[in-house]
């Protein structure tokens, strides 16, 4: 058997946004998270905000992010936040559908740790190209968390995407 | 989706040094490895955490032969690059963990062709730390290689003082 055990694969069609809960668990410490295929109806970064242990999706401004954005059309910019309401691009979609994230998640069931996030992800912009990220993130909470919520920069969009969602097994013998 | 077999992990106890896997419990039967970190903790602040390759004998590589390159990313200010040639380790974060909460690293490296004893053993690498005091988020996203031709087996983490405190690294082998 994997060490890569699946949890939880949802899907949403033109909703604004996807909520995927109870899946953070003392079972596992890392998570990993594949988003694919993922379409937005306007050209749109994708957000993630965690959901907590009592099912509601945490919006506090305690998020930082940064991201690296490489683009096959001009000079790398940066994109960073400091004390925001949610991890910023974890996914990007603009011209092309079916572009794809994957993203690994660390110890956010732990009430004794912070949540921390790294991703990839990558898009096409209209009239330019190709467009990549790379990112970390971290909620900056002494609290469990038990799922997360993703959803378009823009709250009037709407996506259509499936994430599923694994552990990552470690066996101490 | 390839499928990943526990190979060797460590969850320390107490106060260590060292964190290394593989090593004895190495598996020759993969062509590529994956390593997680997680929560890398130390007992002593602002302190930098060293990774090296462990050799054929299960001792750590340090000859003056690593090569890294990476781009450093920082939420609170503008991004980095870093890199070296023929460096006797390479850091596993930017700039440094600490005592203060959240003060940890985390990342995932892929190893590549180090049961190959006739090429150099690769490994790309993506970390995620909040720095010690101040506490801002950083990360790196790169890669690096130990310009041997020889066979390795497996990953060492130290720190530049102090001892770790916490953490879990675990070697998978991708099938």
């Amino acid at each position: 058997m994997s060490a890569l055990r699946l949890i939880n694969e949802t899907s949403g069609t033109s909703v604004s946004s996807i909520s995927v809960t109870d899946v953070f668990t003392s079972d596992f410490d890392i998570y990993k998270i594949v988003i694919a295929p993922m379409d937005i109806n306007n050209n749109n970064d994708m957000e993630l905000r965690f959901i907590n242990t009592s099912g509601s999706v945490v919006s506090a401004s305690n998020y930082d992010n940064a991201i690296s954005v490489m683009t096959a059309y001009t000079t790398f910019p940066e994109t960073r936040q400091t004390n925001t309401t949610r991890i910023t691009g974890v996914g990007r979609d603009e011209q092309q559908s079916g572009n794809g994230t994957v993203m690994y998640v660390f110890n956010p069931n732990s009430a004794s740790s912070y949540s921390f996030v790294i991703h990839q992800d990558n898009g096409f912009v209209t009239g330019s190209g190709y467009v990549g990220y790379k990112g970390i993130g971290v909620l900056k909470q002494t609290a469990s968390m038990g799922g997360y919520q993703i959803f378009p920069t823009t709250s009037t969009n709407l996506i259509t995407a499936t994430t599923r969602t694994y552990g990552l097994r470690v066996d101490n013998g | 989706m390839g499928k990943l077999v526990q190979v060797d992990s460590v969850t320390v106890s107490g106060t260590v040094s060292t964190i290394e896997v593989g090593g004895a419990n190495w598996d020759s039967s993969f062509d590529t490895y994956m390593v997680t970190v997680n929560a890398l903790q130390s007992n002593t602040d602002s302190v930098n955490v060293y990774f090296r390759i462990l050799d054929s004998s299960n001792n750590p590589e340090t000859s003056a032969n690593y090569d890294w390159a990476r781009k450093i990313l920082k939420a609170n200010t503008t991004f980095g690059n870093g890199f070296g040639t023929n460096q006797t380790l390479d850091y596993f974060v930017n700039n440094t963990i600490g005592t203060g909460t959240g003060e940890v690293a985390n990342g995932i490296l892929y190893l590549y062709n180090f049961n190959n004893a006739s090429e150099y053993s690769f490994y790309t690498l993506e970390e995620t730390e909040r720095e010690a005091s101040a506490g801002n988020l950083q990360g790196l996203m790169g890669g690096g290689v130990l310009t041997l031709t020889a066979q390795h087996k497996g990953v060492q983490f130290s720190l530049s003082s102090g001892s770790f405190i916490g953490g879990t690294v675990t070697i998978y082998g991708v099938a």
